[in-house]
């Protein structure tokens, strides 16, 4: 078992010192593909932290990563660069428990209608503030920083999501998760606080999101509403995490580096159907493998197996 | 006898229905008491404001002489209250040692890891699942299901278990080695609460009994007494055609 999880380790590692140094190679376009993949990966994982386990379908994805990059460019001449990434994890972390407090009582659609009204409700706030108190729509993002050091930063807020993402899953926070999401009623009677449960984890996964929001926001240097609160980034991490499966620990990063290369492809190839193609994409996982790739393949798996395992006795019983 | 769980005056309004009307009893350690009474007599809203799914319009329930209605369930279980559904609800997505291990890790003791793995299994003994621990709940039997969901009761280490139709739908053997169940149980020292519809259990089971009809306890007495109350006649089945 040791031997097992050394292996693991140095395997984890040498996967991880690749990613580090990949930059130094891929050039500059390599390096802004993969900072947008590495975005994605820590999006969709932390998504699944909190709604994969529970079923709580949340939109309000967005919301969080704008009001990360929003953050970062209201602080970036005022505080040190650590400050401020420290400042937007903060406000994505009260704004989720504001927000977590008044919704998580909500349950099914009426948690999704309301989570994906918030983000629309942040940005027209967003915008109405710019427009009659600054008097400006967007704003600039200068930071004395190289697309390969955003890159870096990602990679390593990706590792501290995907280790985060593997401890919930094991711990008793996790495990109270799952069973929230099986049946809230059982829940409560086997001794789990509903509303605390759901709060800490929703907050964590909300926290992660904005500070990719965060990190993200010098790439672009012009930052305005309609760029940071764009709802298809809520959809598209939604549908990598369900793709992938949302309730195992690599099903939403194989859902997204597989979707976001084909979104890839797909934008530079087909720029005009491109959003065509993603509905069909959308409505295709979800009926489809509503589970995820991993389970499905999982359930496949374990199918043949029996199959095979049933073979055997009813010949002999011919013979 | 020492008394553990107390009603006073317990009312229960849903907008214009009284679904429980000003009602008043105890129940002692180690008593087994059965709750009766036709459809809609209020007895699942009398469990589900034990358990605090539904909490009082008014009056007082206390457990162990410190109140706990108004308490969220959550903290009734945590002070010794488990229970089992009408209609049997398991965890679907975990396993069956799992759905045990639900309640002892967030229960009194918070059990977990391989100490709450080893007293899964002692539970999932005690209600005759021992061996199918790592098998998936959809693999079960219903009376399986119900096992399960005891054992799950149980886990809790409860002082006070209510069964709601526990034995509801089970076929002529599985009732009767669901009754042994509930014996066992009763050795234990454990108190219940039954609601059951199945005469035949009741009067192997509960010492005493409390018939409700209309929101109201109109029999409070020992088993045999209680059942051959006129009025309890009349309320199940109805009064004779002139």
């Amino acid at each position: 078992m040791n031997i097992v999880n050394s292996i693991k380790i140095v395997s984890y590692g040498i996967v991880l010192l690749i990613l580090s140094i990949i930059p130094f190679v891929a050039g500059p376009y390599g390096v802004e593909l993969l900072t947008g993949l590495m975005g994605y990966i820590i999006l969709a994982t932390a998504w699944a932290m909190f709604s994969g386990p529970t079923g709580y379908i949340s939109l309000a994805t967005v919301a969080f990563f704008g009001i990360g990059a929003y953050t970062v460019a209201v602080l970036s001449e005022v505080l040190p660069y650590p400050l401020v990434l420290l400042a937007a994890a903060g406000t994505g972390l009260v704004v989720s428990l504001v927000v977590g407090l008044a919704t998580l009582r909500l349950a099914g659609v009426y948690f999704v209608i309301f989570t994906f009204g918030l983000a629309e409700l942040i940005r027209q706030l967003v915008t109405w503030y710019e427009v009659n108190i600054t008097g400006t729509l967007g704003r600039y993002v200068f930071l004395p920083l190289e697309p390969v050091h955003i890159y870096w930063q990602l990679l390593f807020l990706a590792v501290v999501t995907l280790v985060t993402a593997a401890y919930v899953s094991k711990s008793r926070s996790g495990f109270a998760l799952r069973i929230i999401g099986d049946d809230e009623t059982v829940a409560q009677h086997c001794g789990i606080n509903l509303a605390r449960t759901k709060l800490f984890l929703f907050a964590i996964s909300a926290t992660i999101i904005t500070l990719v929001g965060a990190i993200q926001a010098p790439r672009w240097v012009y930052i305005e509403p309609a760029i940071v609160f764009n709802p298809t980034l809520s959809f598209m991490t939604l549908i990598m995490a369900l793709l992938g499966g949302s309730r195992q620990l690599w099903g939403p990063l194989i859902g997204a580096v597989t979707l976001f290369m084909l979104f890839e492809w797909l934008s530079t190839h087909f720029p005009n159907h491109y959003s065509i193609i993603l509905g069909f994409l959308f409505i295709t996982i979800v009926f489809f493998v509503p589970n995820g790739v991993l389970e499905f393949i999982k359930k496949i798996l374990v199918r043949r197996l029996k199959k095979s395992s049933k073979t055997i006795p009813s010949k002999r019983e011919t013979a | 006898m020492i008394h553990l769980l107390d009603f006073q005056n317990v009312v229960r309004h849903f907008s214009g229905l009284v679904a429980v009307d000003g009602v008043s009893f105890s129940v002692s350690n180690g008593e087994t008491l059965g709750l009766l009474g036709p459809n809609g007599s209020g007895k699942t809203t009398l469990l589900n404001m034990i358990s605090g799914a539904l909490k009082p319009t008014s009056g007082l329930i206390s457990l162990n002489g410190s109140r706990i209605s108004g308490l969220s369930p959550n903290q009734i279980a945590h002070r010794g209250i488990a229970r089992t559904f009408q209609l049997v609800r398991c965890l679907p997505s975990l396993s069956v040692s799992e759905n045990v291990i639900a309640a002892l890790a967030f229960g009194k003791e918070k059990l977990w890891g391989q100490e709450a793995k080893d007293r899964a299994l002692q539970e999932l003994k005690f209600v005759g699942l021992g061996d199918r621990a790592n098998e998936d709940v959809s693999s079960l039997t219903y009376i399986d299901q119900k096992r399960l969901e005891l054992a799950r009761a149980l886990a809790t280490n409860p002082d006070v278990l209510l069964l709601d139709e526990w034995l509801a739908g089970l076929n002529p053997v599985e009732l009767t080695e669901g009754i042994d169940l509930i014996h066992s149980l009763q050795d234990t020292g454990t108190t219940i609460i039954l609601v059951e519809h199945i005469m035949e259990a009741v009067r192997a089971l509960c010492h005493r009994c409390i018939v409700m009809n209309a929101g109201r306890i109109i029999a409070d007495d020992a088993t045999a007494i209680a059942l051959e109350n006129p009025e309890v006649i009349q309320a199940y089945l109805g009064v004779p055609d002139a």
